[in-house]
């Protein structure tokens, strides 16, 4: 243990520090941008022109609002909304302060995603929905979701794995993490075996994600 | 009752206006099973798609049991769609549940009880037979399985009406006729009106007792299966019936008819039911100074009546011609000349 903390030229629990950070912004982060991402699809799917509840404006005001937001690269994004940030979290750095910016970041990555996954349920089965008389909502609790669920999952790991390598540029505003960690301590010190280290662990960290995210899209796909 | 009063359906694309029902008027009474036959493109599935009001006509309206489907507010229109089931081409079966959670869906929307749903689903499944199926996922049935589940789910919520739409144009014609009779059984047993919309002219011969034929947009002739069928009026009817019911003279018994010196007519001769051919021909051959040949002849049934037609040779003079068709007019056969 000693041998190694010599090695990376920072205390172990510094590391686990960093990555208990970057777990917890991904996670909060990915919760919240999920739900938003969700909704969001959802009303895209069932507004746009070919839609059961077809509604120019509303598609287009939220189709526009994704699409801007999406056109911001994260870093900017991050410093660009700072006012925002400090107006709902009382402050403009550290951890749940970088909060802010991934959610906005993530879900309307997520609300693209979910919406291909969505778009991707045969238009057959809103048909038979609606001749057994389902409402708007059951059309979607029972139908559209189930059968899409299999592509979310992957859709929400794609994002996930978006959100990990957004959360290493959240240093800027003092969130920390494992991405930080790896740019003052690995770079700026000119600490090799660190930067080394810090992207093997993205790397598992990734190919944990992915390897979850598979095994349950496949669980669900393949009964 | 299903009733379509002058009904017209416009399409707005960004191409122009494309009219895909013009003025359709069409009565299907309790117990029919009514064939609606065309073309793709005919507009038959926009038509079947009015009943359930999927789709509703720019002009006109559809009355289902005497009420206006098309101008009915959301929830009373929801709630007139549980009792109208419709079965899909594609089968559209829920492939991330069970063929037990999929015929229950409908029952679920209603909330009904579990204990009631299950019982439900398990008669369904016996009724379709494949209670074996309960615990399996679409994607592991065959065609004519989906289809099965299909229309088990169609029945699920007790429907008076079931809206069929190219339901067996999936499927091989063996596992089209198993379906056939399905649809024949639920018709019979549970005193369902059937809708069938279909490009296949052998669907319509083996279950329905009404046809209506569509070409682009218009309802080009309807009736009895058996009246449509015997005696097609229209060009598009009958190229749909003749391949059923074929009353073509082959073409190497024209050639050799060209060949012939004396003076002769072609009668073409349908026979319905009950009658006997062979009296007819027996007393034409002594009656009248007149040869008689059939060149051509074809049974089928339709609705359990047998339809017969034969096409006649008649040699001799032009008015002993004329004095037989008279003779077999006043028979109450139909006849007609065949033109080569």
């Amino acid at each position: 243990m000693k041998e190694l903390e010599i090695l990376l030229g920072v205390p172990l629990s510094r590391i686990g520090l960093a990555a208990e950070e970057t777990v917890y912004m991904v996670f909060v982060a990915l919760l919240l941008g999920s739900l938003i991402g969700l909704v969001l699809a959802v009303v895209l799917v069932l507004t746009n022109k070919d839609g059961i509840l077809r509604n120019r404006c509303i598609y287009g005001v939220i189709n526009t609002a994704v699409n801007v937001v999406r056109s911001v690269p994260f870093i900017i994004l991050l410093v660009f909304i700072l006012p925002l940030t400090k107006f709902i979290v009382g402050t403009r750095i550290g951890t749940t302060a970088a909060l802010v910016p991934l959610v906005i970041f993530i879900a309307p990555y997520l609300t693209r995603l979910f919406e291909n996954s969505i778009l991707d349920v045969d238009r057959g089965i809103i048909e038979a929905a609606q001749s057994m008389g389902a409402s708007y909502f059951e059309i979607v609790r029972y139908f559209l979701l189930p059968e899409a669920k299999g592509s979310l999952i992957l859709s929400v790991t794609t994002g996930t794995i978006g959100l990990l390598g957004a959360t290493a540029m959240a240093g800027v505003i003092g969130a920390g993490g494992v991405g930080d960690l790896a740019l003052t301590y690995g770079y700026e010190r000119l600490n090799f075996p660190l930067m080394l280290f810090t992207v093997v662990v993205l790397v598992v960290f990734v190919q944990i994600i992915q390897t979850i995210g598979n095994h349950f899209a496949f669980k669900v796909r393949n009964h | 009752m299903i009733v379509f009063k002058d009904v017209s359906k416009t399409f707005r694309t960004d191409s122009g206006e494309v009219r895909a029902l013009q003025h359709i008027g069409l009565t299907i009474r309790d117990g029919d099973i009514q064939g609606i036959i065309g073309f793709s493109g005919a507009g038959k599935s926009t038509l079947l798609r009015m009943i359930n009001a999927l789709e509703v006509p720019t002009e006109g309206h559809v009355e289902v049991d005497g009420r206006k489907v098309d101008e009915l507010p959301r929830e009373a229109l929801r709630q007139v769609r549980k009792k109208i089931g419709m079965i899909f081409q594609q089968f559209n079966l829920l492939s991330s549940k069970t063929v037990y959670d999929n015929i229950a869906i409908p029952m679920v929307l209603n909330k009904m009880d579990m204990d009631v749903i299950d019982a439900r689903v398990k008669e369904l499944l016996r009724f379709v037979g494949l209670s074996d199926k309960a615990q399996v996922y679409p994607d592991q049935l065959s065609g004519g399985q989906k289809q099965r589940i299909g229309i088990a789910r169609a029945l699920a919520t007790n429907p008076s009406i079931l809206l069929c739409d190219e339901a067996t144009s999936a499927l091989d014609p063996e596992t089209t006729g198993s379906i056939l009779e399905l649809l024949g059984q639920i018709n019979r047993e549970m005193n369902i009106t059937i809708v069938v919309v279909t490009h296949e002219i052998n669907v319509v011969r083996r279950i329905c007792n009404r046809v209506a034929v569509m070409d682009h947009g218009r309802m080009v002739e309807q009736g009895s299966v058996l009246e449509v069928f015997s005696n097609p009026q229209q060009e598009m009817t009958k190229r749909f019936v003749q391949t059923v019911i074929p009353d073509k003279i082959p073409d190497s018994i024209v050639r050799s008819l060209k060949k012939e010196t004396r003076n002769y007519k072609l009668l073409k001769l349908r026979f319905l039911g009950e009658t006997t051919t062979e009296d007819l021909f027996y007393a034409i051959n002594r009656k009248f100074p007149v040869e008689t040949g059939i060149i051509f002849a074809s049974c089928n049934e339709l609705q359990g009546t047998a339809l017969g037609i034969f096409i006649v040779e008649a040699i001799g003079r032009d008015e002993d011609i004329a004095a037989v068709r008279k003779y077999i007019v006043a028979h109450n056969v139909q006849v007609q000349e065949v033109v080569l």
